[in-house]
């Protein structure tokens, strides 16, 4: 009986109950509550699958900043372009994601054609140096520099996304976007 | 698809984002909007056609061919 009640002490100790507390330390039903708890913690910080998946463009000759988009909630921004009209040479756009501005983005054009800037195409401008606000001419001159490394942004946002679109000479620029929520 | 003339103010249009489909800004004051349905209509809101809105979209001009 000595040896029986040994071995039901080890198995009471180390495996436990169901009922017992999560706790690293204490026994295998404990510790398996504690892991559960831990993934749940982790878990809980990824995106949820998408609840709403959204898309829209917007069009201005403004050439201040103009809102095209601007969304409350949780999601990720998943597309993004900018293209420049007719008779226009340049527009930008300019994203803030939870109330802080992350990146710029940037299109260009001749009278002709323009090239195509579309997150997370690479050639699709993300910088947050704030001189390239108001000078043009640097953003196109980084651009063009193949040394420049054009870093895409990390576009997932938690409470809010805005989107703001410009162009230089006010012929008019465009915008689109696709973002999920949660 | 609805459509609507709303006020700018400041950069910002008089909507709720959710809802915009597609906007077309000629003024520093106004946007052309369709909106997807599930909005809620504004006293400053003007409902347009969509042949109204089609035609402010030839107003500006059109992108440039992509390269």
């Amino acid at each position: 009986m000595g040896l029986i009640d040994a071995i039901y002490k080890w198995l009471k100790d180390n495996l436990g109950k169901t009922t017992d507390t999560a706790n690293s330390t204490g026994s295998l039903h404990a510790k398996i509550a504690e892991l559960r708890t831990y993934i749940n913690s982790l878990v809980s910080t990824r995106q949820k699958p998408r609840g709403t998946v959204a898309s829209g463009n917007f069009s201005t000759n403004q050439t201040t900043y103009q809102t095209a988009l601007n969304i409350a909630g949780k999601g990720k921004l998943v597309g993004l372009y900018a293209t420049v009209c007719t008779g226009a040479y340049s527009s930008k756009v300019k994203v803030t994601i939870d109330g802080t501005f992350v990146c710029y983005g940037w299109a260009g054009g001749s009278e002709t054609q323009t090239i195509f800037t579309c997150y997370p195409d690479k050639s699709f401008i993300f910088k947050n140096t704030e001189f390239l606000e108001n000078d043009m001419v640097n953003m196109t001159q980084l651009y063009l520099d193949p040394m420049v490394d054009p870093r895409n942004a990390e576009l997932a946002f938690k409470t809010s996304l805005k989107i703001e679109l410009s162009n230089k000479f006010g012929q008019g620029a465009k915008c689109g976007w696709i973002y999920e929520l949660e | 698809m609805s459509y609507f003339i709303v006020p700018v103010n400041d950069g910002l249009l008089d909507i709720d984002y959710y809802y915009l489909i597609e906007g077309i800004q000629i003024s520093a004051t106004q946007c052309y909007v369709a909106l997807r349905e599930g909005f809620t209509v504004r006293d400053t809101w003007e409902e347009i056609t969509e042949e109204q809105f089609n035609e402010v979209k030839a107003l500006i001009n059109e992108p440039l061919e992509i390269v």
